[in-house]
């Protein structure tokens, strides 16, 4: 599976850049493609990353691989709310240009960029937390409590329903806590920072 | 034979005595009439002849929401009932306030309804003033195609009467004469050059007729076509059909209309037992879609003494004489037919009238016959534009092609049987459906051979269906504009609360449920094979709160948000996907519809 995709991803990539290569004039870059190539500040010694026409499935994999390890990296941090320049660490050079080619087609594409970004971390931490049984407890819960401090702001961007944000905010606190009560109040407090209250009797 | 009857003698109780003139004029110029419903106690006169118009009144109707403009006039005219008795009928007639833009005068459209219930409420005049006519969609497009639009109440729903229900040969002369009547308004400007015929139901029993009594009753009138559906051509075999069955609201308002008709020889009275006495009562109290379901798989030996039953019932001569005297096919229609039915139609059966039209096949007449997918009610309404299509190239001079023989073999009846339940199937409706992906800002429209079937149990009000949809490819573009072939495929059964109330409305509010997968990804014939999809099925919720007409008129619509879960089975790139595809706010709009009917 992982194969195919990438393999989908690599001759889009390659694609795109000879369509860039041919007609520059009408490359859908609001933000530069070139920055797909060098890696945020936060990463100053990460390997420079190849013109994309010399991307091969295998180089995109990697990329891919490196770009999940590095969203652990980001416990802890804020959420992007400026402009992002550069392409951060935990998202990898074919996603960059995807995003931002996507990103061109929104009337504030930087807003949106922002946005996707944000969203693509959160749904990464989302992915690592679910298939994590092998992970230690204490990094189980520090990427819960970080899933669970960035739900009002996906709720906010429109990334989750509110149904949505209230099923996976009662998922990930079943997981912090066995205490019903504390769950109880948890989930209460959790609730109203999306703009659902209720009362525990 | 118009204009060759004089009419005395008629008297506020209905005692009449008919003599035969030749030519007489009218002894009584048309009149405004009063307002309310002293409209529906038409004055006694002495001497007239059938279409004569007795009085009129400028009406206010509601043809429902984008109804074309209009002018109306209520009118109440004489006619004959079918034992050849001058009766007087109140009726509608509707102008469109556009102009004609056609040749010649703006040609004139019978509209024959069909069944609209007993009471005096009921009656078409008075449905179409309150804006709660059930057929407003079909009166609607036949306004917007330019005609002179005339609805006869067919007879009895004038104050203290009963209607003469499925009387065929009285609604034929209500449905003729209003056009005699409505060129005596005197500032309509109708002009009967050509006259069409459209019905459905107690409608096309009346379309029928037409062509049967035309020869002798209005040989003058230049009848250019009548489109006639759901017919009840052979009334006993129809009787036994609704006998107990979902239809059996329409047998017992039969009888009750025969009896004002023919009285004595349908000895409703002496015939029914205390709990039919009541019953009767009921029915001549309600509208069609109120005792559609209150008198619901009743049985008439339910209401008779000794419980007899109808296959008892039809063995007194009179009884069996007046619902055979109904039955159509005696006479060779002198001009051309559109005839339809519905090849589910749960209450008319089918076969029945097949067989009306071999019988008119062999007679020479210029028949058209379509069968159409669905049950009763919705065929009405996705006839429509079918039969009005047909009667505008009448109307246009377009010669008519008889197509008695298509070499089609004879369609069998698809009605679901009743079993305690009336249930409306939707087998294999076309689905038209798109979905706007928000982050994507795309379209994604299902592929045409998208499909949709239900079954709505009206009764138990409930729905259950599936949405089919082919895999298919979309374009989408992600950098570049990528061929992407997708699956809609539903995890769930489709399923809801379903009512038809008893104001001919219906309310459907329910879930479909999706998982969206991507197949494959590429450019053009370079598609490289992938199986990403919705982690969790999409919940469609589909309600929709309109009139009946709308639904085989294919105009419901479900439209909303939905929101797609992540995305799973994307390798490394289930976040990417997660972020393209998933969310709330994903708009989408799922249109469904019947299929085409054939021609047999």
């Amino acid at each position: 599976m992982k194969t195919t995709i990438i393999a989908v991803i690599t001759l889009v990539l390659a694609v795109a850049a000879y369509w860039f290569a041919a007609t520059p004039e009408s490359a859908p870059h609001p933000v530069d493609p070139e920055q797909a190539s060098h890696s945020s500040s936060t990463q100053e010694n990460a390997p420079a990353v190849p013109p994309v026409a010399d991307w091969t499935s295998e180089l995109v994999n990697e990329f891919q691989i490196q770009a999940m390890a590095a969203v652990t990296n980001t416990l802890g941090q804020p959420e992007f709310t400026d402009r992002i320049e550069k392409r951060p660490d935990f998202v990898s050079p074919a996603e960059w240009l995807i995003l931002s080619s996507i990103a061109q087609q929104h009337d504030n594409p930087h807003a949106e960029l922002t946005r996707m970004i944000n969203f693509l971390r959160f749904s990464k931490l989302m992915e690592i937390w679910e298939s994590g049984d092998d992970m230690g407890t204490l990094q189980r819960s520090a990427l819960a409590e970080q899933l669970l401090l960035n739900i009002p702001n996906r709720v906010e961007n429109g990334d989750l329903g509110l149904s949505q944000a209230q099923q996976l905010q009662a998922t990930l606190i079943n997981d912090l806590t066995t205490d019903s009560d504390l769950r109880r109040q948890r989930l209460s407090e959790e609730n109203a920072r999306i703009g659902v209250t209720f009362e525990i009797n | 034979m118009k204009n060759t009857w004089l009419i005395q003698g008629l008297c506020a109780a209905g005692l009449t005595s008919l003599l035969t003139l030749p030519l007489t004029p009218l002894t009584a110029a048309p009149v405004l009439g009063p307002e309310g419903m002293d409209f529906y106690s038409p004055p006694t006169i002495t001497a007239g002849n059938h279409g004569d118009l007795i009085w009129y009144r400028e009406a206010n109707i509601d043809l429902g929401k984008d109804a074309p403009f209009t002018r109306s006039w209520d009118v109440a005219y004489w006619s004959v009932d079918s034992n050849g008795r001058p009766n007087v009928v109140t009726g509608s007639v509707i102008l469109p306030t556009a102009r004609w833009s056609g040749t010649g005068s703006r040609p004139v459209l019978s509209y024959a309804v069909g069944t609209h219930g007993l009471g005096q409420r009921c009656a078409p005049s008075l449905q179409l003033a309150a804006g709660t006519d059930y057929e407003q969609a079909n009166i609607a497009a036949a306004i917007n195609r330019g005609y002179a639009v005339l609805i006869t109440d067919n007879a009895g729903y004038t104050n203290g009467d009963t209607p003469t229900y499925l009387a065929g040969e009285s609604q034929a002369h209500a449905a003729v004469d209003i056009v005699t009547a409505a060129t005596q308004i005197p500032e309509a400007g109708i002009v009967d050059d050509q006259v069409a015929i459209w019905g459905y139901s107690q409608g096309g029993q009346t379309g029928a007729w037409i062509a049967e009594i035309q020869q002798d009753y209005v040989p003058d009138m230049n009848i250019v076509g009548i489109a006639a559906g759901g017919t009840p051509a052979d009334v006993p075999y129809t009787s036994f059909n609704l006998d107990g069955d979902a239809g059996s609201a329409f047998l017992l308002g039969a009888i009750i209309g025969y009896e004002a008709e023919y009285g004595s020889a349908m000895p409703l009275y002496e015939l029914a037992n205390n709990y039919g006495l009541q019953q009767i009562e009921v029915g001549k109290s309600q509208c069609v879609f109120e005792s559609l379901f209150n008198f619901m798989g009743d049985e008439l030996a339910q209401y008779t003494l000794d419980n007899r039953p109808l296959s008892d019932l039809i063995t007194i001569a009179s009884v069996n004489e007046v619902l055979t005297d109904q039955n159509l096919g005696n006479v060779k229609p002198s001009v051309p037919m559109y005839m339809y039915h519905g090849q589910a139609d749960e209450f008319i059966p089918l076969d029945q009238h097949i067989d009306l039209k071999d019988k008119y096949c062999a007679m020479g007449s210029n028949i058209r016959f379509q069968v159409f997918p669905s049950e009763h009610i919705a065929t009405q309404f996705q006839a429509a534009p079918y039969a009005l299509d047909w009667i505008d190239d009448r109307f246009a001079g377009k010669p008519a092609f008889s197509a008695c023989y298509t070499g089609q073999p004879e369609p069998e009846s698809t009605a679901n049987p009743y079993d305690g339940a009336l249930i409306f199937t939707l087998d294999n409706w076309k689905l038209d459906a798109d979905i706007r992906l928000g982050t994507l800002r795309q379209n994604v429209i299902l592929p045409e051979e998208s499909t949709f079937y239900a079954d709505s149990d009206v009764t138990n009000r409930s729905l259950i269906g599936t949405l089919n949809v082919p895999q298919f490819f979309t374009r989408l573009n992600i950098i570049l504009p990528l061929d992407v072939n997708l699956t809609i495929d539903p995890t769930l059964p489709t399923s809801g609360y379903v009512e038809l109330d008893t104001s001919g409305d219906l309310h459907i509010d329910g879930n479909a449920y999706t998982t969206v997968k991507v197949n494959s990804a590429g450019v053009g014939w370079i598609q490289i094979p992938f199986g990403c999809r919705t982690k969790e099925p999409a919940e469609f919720p589909i309600t929709f709160d309109g009139p009946i007409s709308d639904l085989g008129g294919g105009n419901i619509t479900f439209s909303g948000t939905t929101t797609f879960s992540s995305m799973t089975g994307c390798g490394l790139f289930n976040g990417l996907f997660t972020v393209l595809m998933s969310g709330p706010g994903q708009q989408y709009r799922f249109n469904v519809s019947p299929p085409e009917p054939f021609t047999y």
